[in-house]
């Protein structure tokens, strides 16, 4: 939890993409990730704390240079 | 003699690659045919997802509670004291949503909100959140320097304004109430929620009022 995962306030980062646009999934693959971590079946005793336990185990290189929905394949 | 011209070379390789899906997609598609293939997944259910969060579900939820809230006081008071219930009268029909608190601009104040852990966020009445939301930079800097990555969205403050940022968890959502924008008396609520936009609800956008968008 003390990692560069807890990513708050912390200093360094450039400037926001803020003219993104405004549709949901911005390539096809965007969505089918979304689509796969919504509809998979999940083991039983699965739960969210997991989820974060299997979240902070991607590689900081990763973590700060891989897409999001790329890191949320990871996880 | 053949002559090798590095630069038409560059061109050609790029130009072929180009071509070719990016690695996440190709990442993607590999999982997906797995998960398949080992029955844990069905793809029909990934298209439902992807048909959900594109056709059905979508800021304009969140633009509709915004508008009602605007013409109803009491809906408002409702809205402002427990989210999760208020937003149930809205009938989207499907109500899965975590708590929901909503947190309302005024003049004196400015809400915005920020998952800085990850992405957590209350798609249910705003959809898919932006990538700008879940990228480090605007979760590292808008709780550091609230102003100044409001200014990047074109967001001016005076100093006597307050900034409240809100940092969402798994459990508890939030959802900002932009204030009405002047020059909207007598408007319907359908008129009055085209008018809002995601990022107001987000809380980097401040100012509706139609004289602020044609400047924009």
């Amino acid at each position: 939890m003390d990692g560069v995962h807890d990513i708050g306030g912390r200093q360094g980062f450039g400037p926001i993409a803020v003219d993104e646009t405004v549709e949901p999934f911005h390539a096809p693959w965007e969505g089918r990730m979304y689509g796969i971590a919504r509809g998979i079946r999940q083991p039983p005793g699965w739960n969210i704390d997991w989820w974060r336990h299997g979240r902070e185990l991607i590689d900081p290189h990763d973590y700060l240079s891989r897409p999001y929905y790329d890191q949320r394949m990871q996880t | 003699m053949p002559t090798y011209d590095s630069d038409r070379v560059g061109r050609i390789h790029r130009e072929l690659h180009s071509h070719l899906p990016s690695d996440s997609a190709l990442r993607v598609k590999a999982l997906e045919s797995l998960l398949v293939e080992k029955g844990l997944l069905d793809p029909r259910t990934v298209d439902a997802w992807i048909e959900a969060y594109s056709e059905r579900i979508g800021p304009k939820r969140g633009a509709e509670i915004v508008a009602h809230a605007w013409v109803d006081p009491s809906f408002r008071a409702r809205l402002l004291n427990d989210g999760t219930e208020a937003v149930k009268e809205m009938s989207f029909g499907d109500n899965a949503t975590p708590h929901l608190k909503v947190v309302e601009n005024t003049p004196a104040v400015h809400n915005v909100v920020v998952c800085t852990l990850c992405s957590c966020y209350p798609t249910q009445v705003l959809g898919i959140p932006p990538n700008w939301y879940k990228s480090a930079e605007y979760r590292a800097r808008i709780v550091r320097d609230p102003r100044g990555v409001l200014a990047e969205f074109g967001v001016s403050l005076g100093a006597d304004t307050e900034v409240r940022v809100w940092d969402s968890t798994a459990e508890l959502r939030y959802l900002v109430l932009p204030e009405r924008p002047r020059g909207t008396a007598g408007w319907d609520e359908a008129r009055l929620a085209r008018v809002v936009t995601r990022n107001s609800m987000i809380g980097t956008d401040r100012d509706l009022s139609p004289k602020a968008r044609e400047v924009a």
